[in-house]
């Protein structure tokens, strides 16, 4: 049976095809109709179209008789392509035994396309190569299959060069996939150990956990374990996903699928778990097992007061769905009770924040995210501060530290000291620089996350024309000279607009967040004082003239109906300001302290 | 003070939707007035509509006319005459009626003068704009300053005292001297009031296309505001009172038509695009002259389709939005008696802080604006909207 099998993921840089690949491969071995088909299909979530991007893994098993005649289960693990769901997309490659490295024939190999490639070569994984986009009037792919070759010594005669969108060579890679990737060797007959490598809350069902078979087999009505947390539940369900969920009686050893047990939490089908039979229970568990943990923060705040539990109950709900979320309510003196909330990286904490939006129909207000800093304190006691208002007065601050990440950028050669220069103006630590090819640099620097978070990649894209490519990695935690910087409208401290800043850029930073808010605040009904301060030290300031102007000249019977119109939508425009004392402050207004002075 | 109508009082507004020639500032529909066929079919169905609508208003007594435009004194004396006689026959009017004409300084001359008063006017709505020759080509007018000095003269001849001057500030390349100098020449001529309007482009006005390519710039918000508190100075420095946010007037002389408007009362409107307000709706005529003339004379669908429905809170709101307008303010159990609401409670919050911020008063039964609100008085209205 396991020779018939075979577990693969599909890696890439953003935009290199992945999705359209597997839409393709889909098509090809007949899972979809062509009515069915829609374009990327596997990309199930509209904010994921929208975006182009994959957030959430999506497993589904073809079928496919090959040249050899014989019919085998093709499982692919589609892997989100975005640095803040690393760790995801980990766990979906130890579920498999190849993957599809994508190259885009005009781009070549990225700072992703080697983290992830990396990753699986660290899993033991057969990387099949493939070119992709060669339909493409700007494409390269002797020039790239060459790149692969020398910098991931993948064999150039080995690579498939494709074009996803056009529908070439999709055949030529389910033969290799067939041929090149092992097939799966796990002990049909010992201790179930099953690796969840995603998750999802249905709301009739409960949790979902996609999930890999290594050893054993596991059936319905099976009582099993969770090996993190020893918790024990009945399966419900088991199935498999072709595309659509498909129930089966048992899931043996190198199968992939789902299992459903009325859990109530996808918090207790922890992606990277082992599940195991509660009654023989394997003696390990897989390796590689983390509790994920959020690297930014910020406040979410509901932009009507009464709309607090409305959000509370939006966030229960995501939760469901998304382990790696945190929130816990948080109150601010400018914007009202809220939430604290906790997330991997931008990109999550974006698409959490348009989906309460959007899906929950709140209109909310968002502070700047920041990072976990860690204080020590005079006392000798140590104390992690996720919020600029939680920040210790400076006599009780011995030291600060901030949480520095191991950046990996590829860069063509003549960028070099460009991204160097950015590097050191960002407070980098130069670590490395490599030669892949003559011409495409790897340069590795250690930066703060806050940097790195605040303008690094928007800075980094532009000075490079787009040609540079940046990937991160936890290091580890450094002391820093960080001050807390205070924003003031008409003397009053507005909490929600603190945040945290270098020493030596605290000038700059404040004069860029008083002449942002200058923008974006309308005029008032007078003038209005912003100011930027460390402590008692005001180091910025700028004012909005009062507004000398608002008003109907002329207003008849005849017109009454029109002019209506225009103060109807004063008073909408209203609603989307946070009144702040007497200062009507724009929602926007409170992340505008991470947006940079573009002009 | 104003007055408090009674029910079966009402305003007639007639409409005249021709004119000499477009202004450059303006956004209402007009038509230049080159056929004495369409000027006739117009006015006879006037007289049409009048005669429709006169069987719904048995009751009514008129206590004011206003015949605006458009250009209403570009009609000959004889039309005026035709007009009003056809008012006369369909509609009670109040012996001491005010009857207003909008004129054109180009429009009028000793004769038409004395058709015009003869006709039974007895107010005359100049709309003079500026004494200046360089602003009104740029508004383009189709007079000069010397035009509207000889035409007051010919108002003031006619002995007619009850005359209106329309000015406007704002103007591209009008400076503060030059407003007060406008405002100082209207003064000397002596109207029994006079309006001040801020100019404000719609944004399909021709002036509104050349100031946004820039072939002229506006002189901007700090000195329409100074024009504002200049004119309110001077005009109150040489006897005018103001009674409303653009409108002044020597004492007794406070337009009784529009103070009907701004009180929230019913009137009647004839002619294309003329509005009406009536039992708690207001109606819009057609606007385009041609199938207003058809709606008429073919009788078989009215010429007017409906702009608003109210209900009590939403009439409520009209008439503080209105209300607020006028320096006097609203009489608050007045309010109460008509809408059954408490304005006072109802929007508490709202009233309490801009009297707290110095904009709102409450002083004698009444709540009103004080004067630095009135240029920045949407800031505070759009909260009533309902």
């Amino acid at each position: 049976m396991q020779d018939r099998i075979r577990n693969f993921s599909i890696i890439a840089h953003i935009d290199h095809g992945k999705s359209t690949l597997a839409d393709r491969l889909l098509q090809f071995t007949g899972a979809l109709t062509e009515r069915e088909m829609r374009e990327q299909y596997l990309d199930k979530m509209d904010l994921e179209r929208e975006k182009g991007i994959t957030i959430k893994l999506q497993p589904v098993r073809l079928k496919y008789r090959a040249r050899d005649g014989k019919e085998y289960i093709l499982n692919l693990i589609d892997t989100p392509g975005h640095v803040d769901f690393s760790y995801e997309v980990s766990r979906s490659l130890a579920a498999c035994e190849g993957a599809l490295l994508i190259v885009d024939a005009s781009q070549g190999i990225e700072a992703q396309t080697l983290a992830n490639v990396y990753m699986a070569m660290e899993l033991n994984l057969e990387i099949i190569g493939v070119v992709n986009k060669i339909d493409l009037p700007g494409a390269e792919p002797e020039k790239v299959k060459q790149e692969m070759e020398d910098v991931l010594g993948i064999e150039n005669s080995e690579i498939i060069p494709i074009s996803a969108k056009m529908g070439l060579g999709i055949e030529e890679v389910l033969e290799a996939i067939v041929k090149k990737i092992p097939a799966p060797v796990g002990d049909e007959e010992g201790p179930l150990q099953a690796l969840i490598f995603d998750s999802y809350f249905d709301s009739y069902k409960g949790a979902i956990s996609y999930i890999r078979v290594v050893a054993g087999e596991v059936r319905k009505g099976d009582l099993i374990k969770m090996m993190s947390s020893g918790k024990q539940y009945e399966v419900t369900e088991i199935g498999v996903i072709n595309p659509y969920m498909s129930e089966v009686q048992t899931l043996k050893a190198g199968e992939v699928g789902y299992l459903s047990a009325g859990i109530k939490n996808v918090i207790d089908t922890r992606v990277g778990d082992t599940i195991t039979g509660a009654r023989s229970p394997a003696p390990r568990a897989l390796p590689g097992y983390q509790e994920v943990k959020p690297m930014v923060y910020c406040g979410l705040y509901p932009l009507e007061n009464n709309d607090f539990e409305k959000l509370r109950d939006a966030l229960d709900k995501l939760k469901l769905n998304d382990a790696s979320l945190f929130y816990e309510p948080e109150s601010s003196d400018a914007l009202g009770f809220g939430f604290r909330c906790g997330f991997l990286g931008l990109l999550h904490l974006e698409i959490v924040r348009e989906r309460l939006e959007r899906e929950y129909d709140l209109s909310l207000m968002a502070t700047a995210p920041v990072v976990v800093y860690r204080i020590l304190l005079t006392d000798g006691s140590e104390k992690d501060v996720q919020n600029p208002t939680h920040w210790p007065p400076a006599q009780k601050i011995q030291a600060v530290m901030e949480p520095y990440y191991r950046a990996t950028i590829m860069v063509p050669q003549e960028y070099v000291g460009t991204i160097m220069e950015l590097c050191q103006e960002k407070r980098g630590a130069y670590l490395n620089m490599e030669y892949l090819t003559a011409q495409r640099v790897i340069i590795t620097y250690k930066l703060p996350l806050a940097e790195i978070l605040y303008d690094f990649f928007d800075l980094m894209k532009s000075r490079t024309r787009g040609y540079a490519s940046l990937d991160y990695e936890l290091s580890d935690y450094e002391i820093s000279d960080l001050v807390k910087l205070d924003v003031m409208l008409n003397g009053e401290v507005i909490d929600a607009l603190s945040f945290i800043t270098h020493r030596d850029n605290s000038y700059q930073r404040a004069r860029s967040i008083t002449q942002r808010l200058r923008k974006i605040i309308p005029r008032q009904m007078y003038e209005v004082v912003i100011q930027a301060a460390i402590g008692s030290k005001v180091i910025a300031r700028e004012n909005i003239k009062a507004m000398r102007k608002d008003v109907l000249a002329k207003c008849y019977g005849g017109d009454i109906t029109r002019k209506k119109k225009l103060l109807e939508k004063q008073k909408e425009g209203k609603k989307r300001m946070k009144q702040i004392g007497r200062i009507e402050v724009p929602k926007d207004a409170f992340m505008s302290v991470m947006d940079i002075e573009k002009d | 003070m104003p007055v408090l109508y009674e029910t079966n009082d009402r305003g007639l507004y007639i409409h005249i939707p021709f004119c000499l020639k477009k202004c450059s500032y303006c956004d209402f529909y007009s038509l230049p007035a080159v056929s004495t066929v369409l000027v006739n079919r117009y006015i006879k169905a006037l007289q049409k509509e009048l005669e429709i609508k006169a069987a719904s208003l048995k009751d009514t007594r008129m206590k004011t006319v206003y015949a605006g435009g458009g250009t209403p004194s570009i009609l000959s004396g004889e039309e005026l005459k035709i007009l009003m006689a056809v008012v006369r026959k369909h509609l009670e009017i109040e012996e001491a009626a005010e009857i207003s004409l909008e004129a054109n300084p180009a429009t009028l001359n000793a004769d038409k003068l004395k058709s015009i008063r003869e006709a039974g006017f007895n107010r005359i709505s100049l709309g003079v704009q500026s004494f200046q020759d360089d602003e009104l080509f740029v508004l383009g007018r189709s007079h000069n300053s010397v035009d509207a000095l000889k035409t007051i003269k010919l108002i003031q001849d006619s002995g007619l005292s009850n005359y209106n001057i329309d000015l406007i500030y704002g103007i591209p390349g009008q400076t503060i001297s030059k407003w007060e100098e406008s405002l100082g020449i209207a003064i000397e001529a002596k109207p029994a009031h006079l309006s001040m309007y801020l100019l404000q482009l719609d944004e399909s006005t021709p002036l509104a296309d050349d100031i946004r390519k820039d072939r002229f710039q506006l002189p901007g918000e700090e000195i329409e505001a100074q024009m504002y508190d200049i004119g309110m100075d001077m005009l109150k420095n040489r006897g005018f009172r103001q009674y409303e946010i653009s409108n002044f007037a020597r004492p007794g002389y406070e337009c009784r038509h529009n103070l009907l408007y701004w009180e929230a009362m019913e009137y009647i409107g004839i002619g294309a695009g003329a509005v009406s307000f009536t039992d708690q709706r207001r109606y819009i005529n057609k606007k385009d002259l041609i199938q207003y003339l058809w709606a008429i004379e073919n009788g078989r669908e009215s010429p007017a389709e409906e702009l608003e429905e109210m209900d009590q809170k939403e009439l409520a709101a009209d008439a503080i939005i209105l209300g607020l307008r006028l320096c006097d303010g609203i009489n608050l159990e007045q309010f109460r008696l008509r809408f059954d609401i408490k304005i006072m409670d109802y929007y508490k919050d709202i009233i309490e802080d801009y009297i707290d911020r110095g904009l709102l008063n409450i002083s004698n039964g009444r709540l009103s604006f004080s004067r630095k609100a009135y240029f920045v008085s949407n800031q505070v209205l759009c909260h009533f909207i309902a």
